[in-house]
């Protein structure tokens, strides 16, 4: 009965039939004209995945294949003198890409004593009225239009309690209440899934920035103290400020880049 | 009731009960495909759906629908409504969408978790060979992974649709479901390392052997190689590998058997070792779980014959080790191989460490002995029956221990049945009374032998062919075998055969009798004779009228319609249309032409012209490949289809056409037949202690001097002369001398005498006694060089071509004496140089005058322009890679010399005459080298000369000789090593890696041609730098010098020449900040 | 005070110098009578050797007097600066000042004071000020720089893989040499002077001709960028040799050369990482110096350069090592030049120079030191001859630590990191003294002028600061490249600073 490894003793027992290596051979010839076939025939999402799939294979063919000639050829002619020189002791390590050193510094401390950032999304695109409210008819005919629901995602703090219907005029739907939102850090190019610990600025409107509502380019602080960031004089810092760079209502999620 | 039928059913019960369906597990995709999977679905249109899916689908995947806003951030209009579609349908389809995605996603996760076994509730064998195989904890994790993983997509899909609820906008359904599917397929792209593992583990679990761990089970245990699996395949049909090395059997092996009419399942482990569980490796441990967990009868295997590589007492040791295994199983300990050794020839304290095995059972459970041989298949079938036995009894004991048979009992009715009486067979009384007569027992009887055996006795089955009339009762037996046709003549013989013919046959002679009685006359010659006259005339007419009537036939005029005159063919017409649709028209032309042969003479000449260039033209045609072929496109096709069958040929390395091979090596015609008179025949027969060692005959022409002769056969002038003084200048003698001397050496270096001489593409060579085609060198016959081809299995012989390494040496000559003037130079110096691996400086090589000669004639070449890069006879050694077996060593080489060639043999280009002299010289020095050392040294024809340009042009280290790992040794098999010793001497001066030296460089001599003002151990001299710096010493393949020993540097002093093996000596020259010369010039050999 | 060729400023300058002390003197004595008191004070040297009896004196005295007192103990022919430690605080004012810091327990004047006395430097090195010229010529970044030992040249490796020899009299470019086919990383100078070494990415190491600059050979053998260079010090060069190169290199190998033959000597390879930086001690001359290197495996290990055996292994950072200091660098650089300018016969005299000197630094600073600064922003001082373990670890710094150089006598040392800040530390017994705050971006590299009582730093934000260790304090700040400064150096007479930086300028800086 065929148990264990019973194809690789039949092989060797028996051996491949006598023209197996001779068929291989033929197949793996035909390869090329088969793919080409395929490529030709797929349309729609298959043909987007095979070409994916297609191009991706090459590139690592094109690796492997520039690598043996590197291992081939001596590191001579592999030199060539690059810009940029640095002296022995930074080799190798992390440059900032700056090109001033002294004018940026000096602008960057300005700003922060402007208490201005300077951020990724400097300017973001106006919302119309409509598009940032929905209108909520109520009263018993639904003539009265005075409810407004905030369909974008917003941030409440904990211990919210929504006011009683009669008086609440923005609903905040649950649905698009976020806690988290994904920080990525520029320098160390690492992203981290932080609490949100308020919204400091939303560039629409004010009133977004009060009912804490979260759209592109706006302003937050996040719970850094995980990353465990320290000042210069070594403390942890708690909260840092991050500007959302997505539009969370059509991602569903918030991302984020740390102002440092 | 037997316990054999209690056993049988309550096994069909157990089986029942436990099935593993470890081959039903579906294949697992891997995670990229997973995901390209799921949404390949929904493209398919299979959304679930209760409600009315597929128009909805339809309407809002056809394209007015999808690309309803140009401006997606504009919300749809109040209401929600767009294009006319409700946006809480738009929102419902985007949500199906999720929600079938994450359902699909599900249901693929949980079609894993549930498949694949719960280790904890699958039966403790299994559970414990998956531990051992896939390690449980990693088993556990992945699956683990999964389940996470399906938890996360969910928790994705449900957090998207909530958000959905509120999307206002086709634009923002789209997107969001477009996110939720991506944050899907990301989490299950984590899953790629969990899955490909399962993957793994399924197959794997699809082959494990079915066993069952209830039912009756035989498990076959014991050190590796004693015969386990033999003994498998001796009782099972399972056949499993066997092999004469140990753990052959790496996992559990199943076989089944039938004993008395039941079921067993027979289990061959992979063998034990005897050390610490914790130290067991998985395939030991498989085996100690099969033993742990399965309640079967143990058979302990004992290689007696300690073939299998383990002592008698280790393999007890392990018994003893695994005993506790053993515990409340019946235990059989057989001892194997006793086709090998004997139980009887056992030592006594073997048999006492066989008793102490005895001993240590468990109580109750006796241990039984048994000697088998698996090769023999003795003594197997008892140890089989008493192990299945002993479990047999042991497990009814235990049902019936655990009232298990009771319910059996019940169901069984038991009648009893009177015995039956006794019916002896009944002997017709004939016989009874023939015994008598025979004088038999009563109870004997005759039996004749049965056609089986008759079978074997005439030679067994095949050769034997059944006698089918041996039984045929005929009057006279002779007639047994008379062939009888059945049909004759259409007629079927047994229609014709007349039981009484002889009567009627005796009733007709007696009738003739009677005639010839009344009938007078006695003889009828007469009536004869005339018969046959009449008859001859007959026969003469009837001839002459056939020759008329075919002369007649022959005479008529020819049949069909005359061709007209006009419409005849000229034959040279005939002959370009034969020629145009290539075929050979020459026949044609043939008979016309020896007609107008005898017209003239003037025309037989002009048509003996017309053959001439006829016959050059065919032969200029023979060599072309469109021989015979009408057009330029036949030719090509013709060309092709050769190609195309030489393609085969070529590929699996066949002979083909264009394959040299010699069909006769040494054709008769060549080899017999009478030798010039002007030659001298020596037959030598060289005797070693009575023995012949080799024989071989010399033509010697009878004026040339011994020694003359002599060194022309290649051995050394000194060799020479001391031979022909030891035998009084007897040429024979002195051979004799040499060749003992040869002999000698063919211990040491293994040559071969005498190699017959064979040209290939104008290359003298010869094949060896090994089938290999070796080189013959210039004057050089009795050794063979190195190797450029080889014999091929159908006797043909393959010549692999040359390159410019081979050429350098087969062009290279044995190096000249003649010398003007002397040259200072010490031959035993140089060799001590060389031994220890260090140059020799041959100061005061040339004198002052003839440097400055030279240098002023390379200076003038310089200035001419003739000495740099580029000019036509000089070659960029390093920019164009050198030659084909070196180009490895000579890449990325750093050297700014420009090198280049001349032929200092009086070819061309050929140096200017100051230079000339001194190659010569260093051919001189050669020359003293190979006559005072008896070395095989071969000067080459070029000599080399570099010029480092004074811009410190340098040459990094390097040897002229690289040994290069990628090599094949040409050395051929004769010089090879015989003895172990030699081998190893040779693996010590080579060194363990594979290979050979790039080349045959030998020796390098360097002579230096520069100024004695530009270098030299002074202040400007060292400034100038161009040193050549020697790494004395070095290891081999070290190419930067860290392993040399000394350093040496060498001023290219004007007039120096420096001498070292091209092999050993890594060099460098320094960079030099002065126009420097330096001629090179090699000497080769052979090996 | 700087050194002039002619003699007679110099004798006016020490007059003039002898009237302030003298002017100093009275007032101290005014207002040593306004404190009354007295104390038993015993002189001491820093290896607590005790010069002269206890002597009484009033809780007044200066320093200065102080200083005049002890010169008269030690019967120095000539007045010998000296500045006092009364236990471990300096005496800057007078006793009584320093007294006052002193704790209660200490505080009696019934017991004796102990005050450590430390020689200084009988010659000022003025501040550098002054941005003389600027010299543009590469045209890549300035990488490294240094001054030759008898301050009269001066070498800088760039960017464009050329190294160039400057005229210091003319302050102009002297020399190309060209030949480097990448960055030049290193540049050093035979101690006697005679030869100049370059290496870089590409490998191999260039020897040059100090005066013609021509190129005198190259050493191939590194199979990775090279790193750093240190010549061996002369007076342990055996015989009438030249003094070998050692060279360490990012293949984790360091090699011992022969300039003169071109040759490489000895490969010493158990490093597992680049070998960042390499140093020659003078110790030992019976095996011709002992080799100490360190690179990015955490690890300093001890070489025998005799016979390339490993003598020991100093194990206690965390990270890459970045730089190793021996407080004897300046003297072992310096070799025979003192900061006077003198003439040489030949090699032999010159290495009879340098013994001598090295000897009297030995004697000075007390035992060879090294020290090293690594990425895991600590320090070590080890006694490598002395034991294995490091003698302390120098913690405080909040990023990693580039360079750490010792004063010349050796008695304090600096370190410059990443965090912005110099440090300065006892050169004996390693106590954190003072950090230099004042570069607003990473601090690359020090230089100390020759007299140990300045301080030169270059940062990333493209000044370069000059300290005051007398009163610990920022003397100038030398503002002028317009980009990092990435490389600097006192010459060894104290008379210039050259600074090397990003923006391709070589600046240097007098009084």
């Amino acid at each position: 009965m065929p148990q264990n490894e019973y194809i690789k003793e039949s092989i060797k027992r028996f051996g491949r039939r006598f023209d197996h290596e001779e068929r291989m051979r033929k197949k793996k010839a035909r390869e090329p004209k088969k793919i080409a076939k395929t490529a030709r025939k797929l349309r729609g999402i298959k043909a987007k995945l095979f070409t994916k799939k297609r191009y991706s294979e090459k590139a690592t063919m094109k690796k492997t294949i520039k690598a043996h000639q590197e291992k081939d050829a001596k590191a001579k002619d592999a030199e060539e003198v690059k810009p940029g020189a640095v002296p022995a002791y930074l080799l190798d390590r992390e440059q900032v890409r700056r090109t001033k050193v002294l004018s940026n510094m000096i602008k960057q401390k300005r700003k922060e004593k402007a208490g201005k950032w300077q951020v990724p999304i400097p300017k973001v695109k106006a919302m119309t009225e409509d598009e940032m409210f929905k209108i909520l008819r109520s009263g018993k005919r639904k003539k009265k239009a005075w409810k407004r629901i905030v369909n974008k995602v917003s941030f409440v703090g904990d211990n919210f309690t929504r006011k009683p219907p009669k008086f609440e005029r923005y609903i905040r739907p649950s649905a698009l209440r976020f806690k988290k939102a994904h920080v990525t850090h520029p320098e160390l190019k690492m992203t981290f899934n932080l609490e949100i610990v308020s919204v400091k600025k939303n560039p629409q409107s004010a009133l977004y920035t009060n009912l804490g509502v979260i759209t592109k380019g706006t302003i937050i602080e996040v719970n850094v103290s995980e990353l465990g960031l320290v000042t210069q004089t070594g403390k942890v810092i708690f909260a840092k400020y991050a500007q959302v760079t997505n539009n969370p209502d059509i991602d569903g999620c918030i991302n984020s880049l740390l102002l440092v | 009731m037997r316990p054999k039928d209690l056993e049988a059913d309550f096994c069909s019960v157990v089986i029942a009960g436990i099935m593993y369906k470890f081959k039903e597990i579906q294949t697992i995709p891997p995670a990229k495909q997973l995901v390209d999977i799921v949404p390949w679905l929904f493209r398919q249109g299979s959304l679930p759906g209760s409600f009315s899916v597929r128009p909805a689908n339809a309407e809002l995947s056809h394209k007015g629908f999808v690309s309803a806003h140009k401006n997606p951030n504009v919300p749809a209009p109040l209401g929600g409504h767009c294009k006319g579609f409700k946006i809480t349908r738009i929102r419902s389809f985007y949500m199906r969408k999720v929600k079938f995605c994450q359902t699909s996603y599900n249901e693929k996760f949980s079609k894993i978790l549930e498949e694949f076994p719960k280790i904890d509730d699958i039966h403790p064998f299994y559970a414990d060979l998956c531990n051992v195989l896939y390690d449980r904890d990693h088993y556990k994790l992945a699956l683990g992974q999964v389940n996470a993983c399906k938890k996360v997509v969910d928790g994705i899909a449900k957090e998207y649709v909530k958000m959905m609820k509120f999307a206002d906008s086709l634009y923002k359904c789209k997107m969001l479901k477009r996110a939720a599917l991506g944050r899907m397929s990301t989490s299950v792209k984590k899953l790629q390392g969990a899955l490909s593992f399962l993957e793994e583990v399924r197959q794997h679990l699809g082959r494990l052997p079915a066993i069952n761990p209830a039912t009756r089970t035989l498990i076959l245990t014991g050190y590796p190689n004693v015969g386990k699996s033999s003994f498998m395949n001796i009782v099972t049909n399972a056949n499993v590998d066997v092999q004469p090395y140990a753990f052959t059997t790496k996992s559990l092996f199943i076989g089944h058997l039938d004993h008395n009419y039941v079921k067993w399942q027979v289990i061959d482990t992979p063998g034990i070792l005897d050390h610490p569980l914790e130290d067991r490796n998985s395939i030991e441990m498989t085996a100690i779980t099969a033993l742990a967990h399965l309640p079967a009868a143990v058979l302990f295997f004992v290689d007696i014959s300690e073939h299998c590589g383990f002592s008698l007492p280790t393999q007890v040791a392990l018994y003893h080790s695994i005993k506790p295994l053993f515990r409340n199983r019946p235990l059989l300990i057989i001892l194997n191989k006793t086709d090998l050794r004997k139980l009887s020839e056992l030592s006594p304290e073997e048999k006492q460490l066989l008793d102490s095995m005895a001993e240590a059972a468990y109580d109750g459970w006796p241990v039984h002995f048994f000697e088998t041989s698996c090769a023999k298949k003795e003594g197997v079938d008892a140890a089989l029956t008493k192990g299945c036995e002993l479990l047999l009894d042991r497990r009814v004991e235990q049902k019936v221990k655990t009232g298990k048979a009771d319910q059996f009992r019940s169901r069984l009715h038991i009648t009893n049945v009177s015995p039956p009486a006794s019916r002896p067979p009944c002997i017709p009384n004939s016989v009874l009374r023939q015994r008598e007569a025979f004088g038999l027992p009563s109870g004997f009887l005759l039996e004749e032998p049965l056609e089986r055996e008759r079978m074997e006795e005439l030679g067994g089955a095949g050769v034997y062919s059944v006698d089918l009339w041996r039984r045929a009762i005929l009057e006279d037996p002779n007639w047994k075998y008379d062939i009888v046709p059945e049909i004759m003549d259409g007629h079927n013989i047994v229609d014709y055969v007349d039981p009484d013919i002889d009567r009627k046959l005796a009733e007709l002679e007696k009738e003739e009798a009677l005639l010839m009685a009344e009938s007078s006359l006695g003889n009828d010659d007469e009536v004869i004779g005339e018969f046959q006259n009449t008859q001859k005339v007959l026969d003469e007419v009837h001839s002459r009228m056939r020759q008329k009537r075919l002369e007649r036939r022959i005479g008529k005029s020819r049949t069909g319609v005359p061709t007209p005159r006009r419409a005849r063919k000229k034959a040279e017409e005939v002959e370009e249309k034969l020629t145009s649709i290539g075929l050979d028209a020459s026949k044609v032309r043939g008979r016309s032409a020896s007609k107008k042969r005898s017209s003239s003479l003037l025309g037989k000449r002009k048509h003996d012209a017309g053959e001439d260039e006829a016959a050059t033209r065919t032969l200029s045609r023979a060599r072309s490949r469109s021989v015979g072929l009408p057009s330029e496109e036949a030719a090509q096709t013709v060309e092709k289809k050769r190609r195309k069958t030489m393609r085969l040929h070529q590929k699996k390395g066949h002979k083909g056409e264009a394959d040299r091979w010699i069909p006769d090596l040494k054709p008769k015609h060549l080899y017999s037949g009478k030798v010039p008179p002007d030659q001298m025949t020596v037959a030598v027969v060289l005797l070693d202690k009575g023995s012949t060692i080799s024989q071989f005959t010399l033509q010697i022409p009878a004026a040339r001097s011994a020694l003359e002769e002599l060194t022309s056969m290649g051995f050394e002038a000194c060799e020479a002369t001391e031979a022909l003084e030891t035998c009084q200048d007897d040429l024979v003698e002195a051979l004799a001398f040499l060749s003992q001397r040869h002999k000698k050496r063919r211990v040491e270096g293994g040559q071969k005498p005498a190699l017959e001489t064979l040209e290939v593409e104008g290359i003298k060579c010869s094949v060896t006694a090994e089938g290999e085609l070796v080189m013959l060198l210039p004057g050089d016959e009795l050794r063979g060089g190195p190797v450029i081809g080889h014999r091929k299995a159908d006797g043909s012989l393959l010549f692999e071509g040359m390159d410019d390494w081979l050429w350098e040496l087969y062009e290279g000559h044995r190096p000249r004496e003649e010398l003007e003037g002397d040259l200072h130079f010490d031959p035993a110096a140089v060799r001590a140089a060389l031994e220890e691996g260090a140059p020799y400086v041959w100061d005061g090589f040339a004198s002052a005058a003839e440097i400055q000669q030279a240098h002023a004639a390379l200076e003038e070449m310089f200035q001419r322009g003739q000495l740099s890069r580029g000019s036509g006879l000089w070659v960029d050694e390093c920019n164009e890679g050198g030659h084909a077996r070196n180009r490895k060593a000579l890449e990325g080489q750093q050297r700014d010399d420009a090198c280049g060639f001349w032929d200092v043999q009086g070819g061309a280009p050929a140096p200017p005459a100051p230079v000339l002299k001194l190659f010569h010289r260093l051919e001189v020095a050669a020359a003293r080298l190979r006559s005072s050392f008896g070395w095989p040294l071969l000067c080459s024809r070029l000599g080399m000369a570099a010029v480092y340009d004074g811009q410190g042009a340098c040459y990094e280290q390097h040897r002229d000789n690289e040994w290069q790992r990628h090599l094949r040794s040409r050395t051929p098999q004769g010089l090879l090593p015989k003895t172990a010793a030699e081998a190893q001497q040779r693996r010590l001066e080579l060194g363990e890696s594979g290979g050979a030296p790039m080349n045959f460089r030998e020796l390098t001599m360097l002579a230096y041609v520069n100024m004695p003002e530009d270098f030299g151990d002074h202040a400007v001299g060292r400034a100038n730098g161009g040193r050549l710096r020697c790494y004395v010493a070095t290891k081999r393949g070290d190419l930067r010098g860290d392993t040399a020993q000394q350093l040496q540097d060498l001023e290219p002093l004007g007039g120096r020449a420096v001498i070292f093996r091209s092999k050993d000596l890594l060099h460098e020259v320094l960079p030099s900040f002065c126009r420097r010369y330096c001629l090179t010039f090699w000497v080769c050999t052979p090996h | 005070m700087p050194p002039r060729p002619n003699k007679k400023r110099r004798v006016a300058d020490k007059k003039a110098a002898e009237e302030v002390v003298s002017k100093k003197l009275k007032a101290a004595a005014a207002d040593a009578l306004a404190i009354d008191g007295q104390a038993l004070v015993q002189f001491v040297d820093p290896e607590g050797k005790i010069a002269g009896p206890q002597l009484d004196v009033p809780l007044g005295t200066s320093k200065d007097q102080l200083g005049t007192l002890l010169n008269q103990l030690l019967e120095n022919s000539e007045e010998m600066p000296y500045s006092f430690h009364l236990e471990d605080t300096e005496i800057t004012s007078n006793l009584a000042a320093s007294f006052g810091k002193l704790s209660k327990g200490q505080q009696s004047t019934e017991r004796v004071l102990n005050i450590t006395y430390y020689p200084l430097a009988v010659f000022r090195v003025r501040p550098v000020t002054r941005c003389t010229s600027s010299l543009s010529g590469h045209i890549e970044a300035v990488l490294c720089v240094a001054f030759s030992p008898d301050s009269r040249q001066l070498a800088t490796g760039s960017g464009d893989s050329t190294v160039r020899l400057w005229d210091l009299n003319t302050e102009l470019p002297k020399h190309t040499c060209k030949g480097h086919l990448n960055w030049v990383l290193a540049v050093a100078w035979s101690p006697d002077g005679s030869r100049l070494t370059s290496a870089g990415m590409d490998k191999i190491v260039l020897v040059w001709c100090a005066q013609s600059g021509k190129n005198l050979g190259a050493l191939r053998g590194h199979t990775q960028p090279v790193t750093c260079l240190c010549w061996q010090p002369l007076h342990v060069t055996e015989g009438d040799s030249f003094p070998f190169l050692a060279t360490s290199s990012k293949d984790a190998a360091v090699r011992i050369w022969d300039t003169t033959a071109g040759t490489c000597v000895r490969s010493l390879t158990s490093h597992s990482q680049p070998v960042m930086q390499v140093r020659w001690s003078g110790e030992r001359p019976d095996i011709g110096g002992v080799i100490y290197s360190a690179g990015r495996d955490c690890v300093v290990k001890v070489w025998n350069p005799k016979d390339g055996s490993m003598l020991s292994e100093l194990k206690g950072h965390g990270h890459w090592v970045n730089t190793l200091a021996l407080n004897t660098d300046y003297v072992l650089r310096s070799g025979p030049f003192t900061h006077e300018p003198q003439k040489f016969k030949d090699l032999a005299e010159k290495k009879e120079a340098a013994k001598k000197r090295y000897d009297e630094a030995i004697q000075l600073c007390g035992g060879e030191r090294l020290l090293s600064g690594s990425d895991d922003f600590t320090l070590f001082l080890w006694r490598p001859v002395v034991s294995k373990t490091a003698v302390c670890r120098m913690t405080g710094h909040q990023k990693i630590v580039n360079q750490v150089a010792f004063s010349p006598d050796g008695r304090w040392f600096a370190s410059a990191s990443f965090d912005k800040s110099v440090r300065l530390w006892d050169g004996r017994t390693g106590k954190y003294v003072h950090a230099f705050r004042g570069h607003v971006g990473d601090v690359y590299q020090l230089a100390w002028s020759a007299d140990s009582r300045l301080l030169v730093s270059v940062s990333k934000d493209s000044t370069a600061k000059c300290w005051d260790i007398g009163q610990r304090k920022l003397l100038e700040d030398l503002p002028g490249h317009a980009d990092e400064v990435y490389a600097v150096d006192w010459s060894l007479d104290g008379s210039r600073v050259a600074t090397g930086s990003k923006d391709r300028l070589l600046k240097i800086w007098r009084h």
